[in-house]
């Protein structure tokens, strides 16, 4: 027993780096490992029921503040809320206050614009980049209260009707930072209405917006990203045929659901190791 | 010219190249795992470039061209009395050159000081709204909810968050009655963190999943250059680069 | 001349934009348009600082032999990127966005998910339950991370439920607590810049 203890309490950390990342592999050869059904959380609900309630032609802004390092949470959120506006042809503008980030978005309008269901859709008329701009958010949101279209210097047929901030109905910022607080903090001086999306880190840091209503939903992590494909393709209202070709476009989140588990699994293992060492360590020390 | 575009056409527009490259990224970056070694410097110097060249393309098409060069060509070919701002506002920035100077640094107080003050003169009653906002949605009517579950919450939530700003609360030794309250908020604010802790470990190993998926949906080339860079790691900690590294001896 | 009238002309911004906040209208329009074009202007003008302190810094690491190569094939991929950015454009599907999309995703987001290994291995090594406060700490880890996976449904069904719990009511109390303590000292930090009492962003 000793010898064990020993042994596990020098363990090389490069065998716990082996296992993780075995176990975040694995699961994508095998994806019936694990079940893969869960409810759908409130936050998300209620992302899906704003967008979901806006009529043809209105309009919502994407704040996209993140960047390749985040993109395996936030791109399928993002991913999903995009097409949600498009499936109710719903006007998307889309800021990047971040330079890297700007051709993440270009890329994945490009590729939601090959699928079948949306090769009608049209930059400048449905969708538009509106680029970046090096200026804070207190001062954009300044400007855009005055006037939206000339705060980007952009032009299209998607302006049409909106003059300020005021005329769109639902933002939601995209984010694994403090970032989306610099709009909470403005947010009841205008009174705009918004939600985030945001990574498992930053995500407990929101809940007390959540909780005043400064915050109008919330999508939380990888799970959240996974709950909203689901809920978005289940209220598409589809054949089976034609759900299972949606499908391959919509499973980015819920692919990765079964690795969280199995690598979650180990990480429980390993912590419970941990003290099971320490326990019989305090044990051995007091009976000397 | 021809010979550039077909270049181009062959390896960075080229589907197996791009798969290939990706992977080798990827896995190259992972090997920092092993040790830090070459090939760990050779990917960081590549990401630094490409993203240093990605900023400075994008930042002269969005907002060097768009907002300073055509602004002042304008401003040359048909002076109008406004661009007087223009040239006040570019004094106001090249007066941060001064701040790599020893001696003639003050100069760019003049902008910092004001830049400082617009967020604190703009920040202050938006700081205070917040507070309250806070502060009254903490304290809504208890029954105004419908259920045990809620009506539980309520409790913590007001105890939970007096008693944590106890803690924080210096000026009295932290005895008697204070004493408690702030050990109970000692024990909330450490159930809040481990909820940042728990939720810090899924949003990492998320992260990864998203490396792992490429490397799991393109399982050839990932074996081959997996097992490359694992002799080439071998052959060059046995033979190149023998003497331990620095963090060698905290390795287990 | 060097901090007075700095601190002078804060006070009266700060006075400025604070009224902003009581009367909008058109004067304070026109005041926030041209504050917004200007620090567009400024913060464009701190971009070309930028790339001159780049081009500063490898000159230097390539003169004086530090690291000398990687630095030459740093400023070789930068060029790289001008050149494709100028031969093809930068819209998706050009060999820019190509270099972009196989080159620096997979980069940057392996760089960043090195850190899933870091934590797993903190977790193994330092996770121990010590004393009631770590008790508290682990429990509420463990069952956050539950809650957040399919996992933990599987497991009992209440856990999503428990989950919500510890996030709407201990956590946002901690939240909360930390939230007005940070509001406070940002309100107390304003207060003392507006009045000129706080300096360290001056220099000398």
């Amino acid at each position: 027993m000793d010898v064990l203890i020993s042994r596990l309490k020098k363990l090389d950390r490069r065998w716990i780096f082996l296992l993780i990342f075995l176990s975040c592999i694995i699961p994508f050869w095998i994806p019936s490992l694990f079940r893969q059904e869960f409810s759908t959380s409130k936050e998300t609900q209620r992302v899906y029921d704003i967008i979901n309630s806006l009529n043809e032609g209105d309009a919502i802004f994407i704040d996209w503040a993140f960047n390749p390092t985040l993109q395996a949470e936030l791109l399928p959120m993002a991913e999903q809320a995009i097409k949600q506006c498009f499936d109710k042809k719903i006007r998307v503008f889309i800021y990047y206050p971040d330079l890297t980030a700007i051709s993440l978005g270009e890329n994945l309008v490009e590729k939601i614009k090959k699928e079948p269901r949306y090769t009608e859709i049209e930059s400048g008329v449905d969708y538009i980049h509106l680029g970046y701009l090096p200026i804070g958010v207190d001062m954009m949101m300044f400007s855009m209260y005055s006037d939206f279209k000339s705060t980007f210097g952009k032009e299209g047929k998607i302006f049409k009707g909106i003059k300020t901030f005021d005329d769109i109905k639902y933002m939601m910022s995209f984010a694994g930072s403090a970032h989306p607080e610099y709009y909470i903090l403005l947010q009841r001086r205008f009174g705009f209405k918004m939600g985030v999306g945001v990574t498992a880190v930053t995500g407990p840091d929101f809940i007390p917006y959540l909780q005043t209503g400064q915050l109008d939903g919330m999508l939380f992590g990888l799970k959240g990203a996974a709950e909203y494909e689901n809920l978005r393709l289940k209220n598409l209202n589809l054949s089976t045929e034609e759900l299972n070709e949606e499908k391959k476009f919509n499973q980015q989140a819920n692919a990765g659901m079964a690795s969280l588990t199995l690598s979650h699994i180990i990480m429980f293992i390993f912590i419970g190791i941990g003290n099971l060492i320490y326990f019989y360590e305090r044990k051995f020390k007091k009976s000397n | 010219m021809d010979l550039i575009n077909t270049i181009i056409d062959n390896t960075i527009l080229n589907q197996t190249f791009q798969v290939w490259i990706s992977v080798l990224f990827t896995l190259m970056m992972l090997s920092f795992l092993f040790r830090d070694n070459p090939l760990y410097k050779l990917g960081e110097n590549t990401f630094l470039g490409i993203s240093l060249g990605y900023g400075w393309v994008r930042a002269w098409e969005i907002a060097i061209v768009p907002f300073l060069i055509r602004p002042i060509k304008d401003a040359y070919l048909d002076f109008q009395p406004y661009d007087i701002t223009l040239i006040f506002w570019l004094l106001m920035g090249s007066t941060m050159f001064f701040r790599f100077s020893k001696t003639k640094a003050w100069v760019a107080n003049y902008y910092f000081a004001f830049v400082f003050a617009y967020v604190a003169g703009y920040e202050i009653p938006v700081q205070v709204q917040n507070l309250f906002v806070q502060g009254a949605n903490m304290m809504k009517p208890l029954f105004e909810y419908p259920t045990f579950f809620e009506i539980s919450k309520w409790f913590v939530i007001i105890f939970g968050t007096f008693a944590g700003l106890m803690y924080f609360f210096f000026s009295k030794p932290h005895r008697g009655l204070l004493g408690k309250t702030a050990r109970i908020g000692i024990l909330i604010l450490m159930i809040n963190f481990g909820a940042s802790f728990g939720a810090t470990v899924m949003g990492r190993i998320a992260l990864f999943i998203g490396r792992a998926q490429v490397l799991a949906d393109n399982v050839v080339p990932s074996i081959i250059i997996t097992i490359s860079i694992t002799v080439y790691l071998i052959i060059y900690f046995k033979y190149i680069k023998k003497e331990p590294g620095l963090d060698d001896e905290l390795m287990h | 001349m060097k901090k007075e009238i700095p601190i002078l002309i804060g006070f009266f911004a700060t006075i400025g934009w604070y009224l902003e906040f009581f009367f909008a209208g058109t004067f304070f329009e026109n005041w926030k348009m041209f504050f917004t074009t200007g620090f567009r202007s400024v913060a464009i003008v701190s971009l070309i600082v930028g790339i001159v302190s780049v081009l500063r810094v490898n000159y230097s690491k390539i003169k004086y032999n530090n690291d000398r190569w990687f630095s030459v094939y740093q400023m070789c991929i930068i060029a790289l990127m001008i050149i494709f950015a100028s031969l093809r454009g930068v819209s998706p599907g050009t060999p820019f966005d190509a270099m972009f999309t196989f080159g620096f995703i997979p980069l940057d987001a392996t760089v960043f998910s090195l850190l899933a290994f870091y934590v797993a291995s903190a977790a193994y090594r330092s996770f121990k339950i010590k004393s009631i406060e770590s008790a508290f700490l682990l429990v509420a880890a463990i069952l956050i991370m539950l809650s957040k996976m399919p996992l933990g449904e599987a497991m009992w069904s209440k856990i999503p439920t428990i989950g919500e719990w510890i996030m709407d009511a201990p956590t946002s109390a901690g939240k909360r607590a930390i939230l007005f303590g940070a509001f406070l000292g940002g309100l107390t930090m304003m207060i003392r810049i507006a009045f000129g009492l706080e300096k360290s962003h001056l220099s000398d």
